[in-house]
């Protein structure tokens, strides 16, 4: 990481996501299914998902709502909780399983991000659909599954993006 | 233009002013001050690019990551129209670099900020100084000392207002 201020980070940060979610919004796109935001926050990647899949339904997931009012999503895509609680039955909620799951729920605390991410990563295992994605600001621990390069426009910023398997 | 495209394009725009007033600044003596600390993030921006410098911080309260809070020594808490004053008498028209990025939800209040302070910020800026605002700066005709200057390549019009004290 070189970028040196704060500025420069979130902005690396941002860029990065950006350029990821638009990669993966283009390899999904042969695949049927809902996406996810794992971690709503201030709302602003959801929105992105949101207009980068205008024929889809995205859902955000979070423990509570952080972000400006006018961008809460609607109350039937939005599932508030313990990622421990709503990831488990989330396919039934989600009407299928996702080709797309955005995970950003990274903290300050890098290190203490690790057990949480590793808990959420188990729980995709099961929940994404073959040859679906999963894009994320955190190592969850998807090692079987196939890690796709960053696209280049991405910033100085590390990311991931995994591809489930079409089997197993 | 997703919320997160338009966050990018926020910072990206701040921070192109910024590197260009730093550099148009180069080694001229005098004092940095930071209206509107917020988050902290273009503070630590001009920390990192400015070392040795000192930054004047005003705000009406502290609502930055902690790493990015001055000292005490270098910190105004309070109401722009009671600090900058303050600072003036203080300080004195040493300021060589000026950031203001005070803007809220509410764009008319906002202006209307940038018009009450533009004077009392003029009291602080020496000869030749550089004036980078998220809200225009205007001036009163007699009392202008300050012109307006060509933003930097990529960033829109009116989107970040740069200015350029008239040396003596």
């Amino acid at each position: 990481m070189t970028a040196a201020s704060r500025l420069d980070r979130m902005i690396a940060r941002l860029t990065t996501q950006r350029a990821c979610l638009r990669l993966a919004a283009t390899l999904i796109a042969d695949l049927p299914g809902p996406a996810v935001e794992l971690g709503l926050g201030k709302a602003r990647t959801y929105d992105h998902l949101v207009r980068l899949l205008p024929e889809r339904k995205v859902y955000a997931f979070d423990r509570g709502i952080h972000c400006p009012p006018d961008a809460v999503p609607p109350a039937d895509r939005l599932v508030l909780g313990e990622f421990d609680d709503t990831l488990p039955g989330a396919r039934d909620r989600l009407g299928g399983a996702p080709v797309l799951v955005h995970v950003d729920m990274g903290t300050a605390d890098r290190a203490g991000d690790a057990d949480p991410a590793g808990r959420v990563g188990a729980m995709l295992k099961g929940l994404v659909a073959p040859r679906g994605l999963v894009v994320a600001d955190r190592e969850v621990g998807l090692g079987a599954w196939e890690t796709l390069p960053l696209p280049e426009e991405a910033g100085d910023w590390p990311y991931f993006i995994w591809r489930k398997p079409a089997r197993g | 233009m997703s919320r997160l495209d338009s966050f990018i394009r926020r910072l990206s725009a701040q921070r192109a002013c910024l590197d260009a007033a730093i550099a148009a600044v180069g080694a001229r003596e005098g004092f940095v001050l930071e209206i509107g600390l917020g988050n902290g993030r273009t503070y630590d921006h001009l920390r990192e690019a400015m070392p040795g410098r000192a930054i004047h911080v005003f705000d009406r309260q502290i609502s930055a990551h902690p790493d990015s809070v001055p000292d005490e020594g270098h910190l105004f808490l309070g109401d722009f129209r009671e600090t900058l004053p303050e600072a003036a008498l203080q300080l004195g028209r040493g300021a060589i670099l000026i950031h203001a990025d005070i803007g809220s939800g509410d764009a008319a209040a906002s202006r209307g900020l940038g018009r009450t302070i533009a004077p009392l910020v003029a009291a602080l800026a020496a000869p030749g100084a550089w004036i980078l605002s998220d809200q225009p700066l205007p001036l009163p005709e007699d009392a202008g000392s300050w012109r307006p200057a060509a933003l930097p390549l990529g960033v829109e019009a009116e989107r970040y207002h740069l200015y350029r004290v008239r040396e003596k």
